[in-house]
């Protein structure tokens, strides 16, 4: 353990705020250091918050298409995404879960259909080591993508051409 | 959460500490001696302890059933007696009452109704049954990390302080921002950053 503590836990929304920009930069297709493209694509729920505690305003929007609109307006108003429902795609295999900024956990997270493996995985521990395997994955993206956005933000060109490119984003709409 | 099936809610955290050795044979030992037994005393409120993961009934762990490859499985049992709110209320007015009509006052004092209530409450609480609470727990021994499917602050916290009694290992709350667990390369990138606006 580090004796050096940080509250840095603003960075939890910023990260999921710029991968709402970053979904969409490439219509769904995110490139994950160490792991490939990936398709990520925000589904059905999001909710976005300005301020904590009971100075906090939260907007949470629900449907196929509403958070597009209704986001995209909180976005505007300086609200940053505080969780989110994702669908995560890798190949032929798909995650989907609620994804909770604040503390970069994962909520109702419904793993991608098992493989037919054989015998092994009619076993109790096979079945398990095939589960964690899945949440492993789900995990290791989750924690790739968000060491790769606090890359861009340190790197010298994040104020010159990455905020503004999400500003326009943001704006878009 | 479903570690076996089904959908799955969980905390993530790291292990931290000196692990015992030999590990794996200390590890059951603990396990064991910190496995789930039932409620004794009818006055008992909770109880808690590890049980296998697929079987609830089970805290004797034959054929070191926690160990599935290189993690530790097993499940944390909470049973807990709730006595509702308005039943103890009820239960205290009556006996107030009782205690009026037999000694013939109309007031009785704070000090007499606090025992009213302690009664009322351990008479209710041996009348109750325990309903049980399982939580899956999944240890990866070589990385070092554990998930949890707890995810109320509470059972998080209850969770975090036996896990500790029992292995004399502390639970670190996993979140990528801290610095103890980034890896080295982005540790220089977590050191003095400041919230940004994405608009201006």
């Amino acid at each position: 353990m580090s004796d050096q503590t940080t509250d840095n836990s603003f960075l939890g929304r910023e990260f999921l705020t710029w991968l709402w920009y970053k979904t969409e930069e490439r219509g769904g297709g995110v490139f994950v250091p160490g792991i490939g493209d990936v398709e990520i694509v925000f589904t059905r729920r999001i909710v976005l918050e300005a301020g904590e505690g009971e100075y906090s305003e939260t907007v949470q929007c629900q449907g196929l298409h509403a958070n597009l609109k209704e986001g995209r307006a909180a976005l505007r108003e300086g609200k940053k995404v505080k969780e989110a429902r994702l669908r995560l795609s890798k190949g032929e295999f798909q995650w989907e879960f609620t994804f909770k900024a604040d503390e970069f956990r994962f909520q109702s997270l419904r793993l991608p259909q098992m493989m037919a493996l054989g015998e092994e995985s009619d076993s109790l521990e096979g079945r398990i080591l095939e589960r964690v395997a899945l949440v492993q994955e789900a995990m290791e993206t989750m924690d790739s993508l968000f060491y790769s956005f606090l890359d861009e933000r340190s790197k010298p060109d994040w104020r010159s051409e990455q905020l503004p490119k999400i500003k326009r984003w943001i704006e878009s709409y | 959460m479903g570690l076996l099936t089904g959908a799955l809610s969980f905390t993530r955290y790291n292990v931290v500490g000196h692990e015992p050795d030999p590990f794996w044979e200390v590890i059951g030992e603990k396990i064991r001696a910190f496995a789930f037994r039932e409620i004794e005393s009818g006055t008992d409120e909770v109880a808690r302890g590890w049980v296998a993961l697929h079987n609830m009934l089970d805290s004797e762990f034959s054929y070191a059933s926690y160990s599935c490859g290189d993690y530790l499985t097993f499940s944390f049992r909470v049973d807990r007696k709730n006595i509702p709110g308005a039943l103890l209320k009820k239960r205290v007015m009556e006996e107030e009452q009782r205690l009026k009509n037999e000694t013939n006052r109309k007031r009785i004092s704070r000090q007499e109704i606090s025992e009213l209530r302690e009664r009322a409450r351990i008479s209710l609480m041996s009348r109750t049954l325990a309903v049980p609470s399982l939580f899956d727990v999944l240890w990866s021994v070589s990385q070092k990390w554990l998930i949890f499917s707890g995810v109320s602050a509470k059972v998080r916290t209850e969770f975090e302080e036996y896990f500790k009694q029992c292995f004399e290992l502390e639970l670190i709350p996993y979140r990528p921002w801290e610095i103890a667990s980034a890896p080295q390369s982005a540790v220089k990138n977590l050191m003095n950053v400041e919230p940004q606006q994405f608009l201006d």
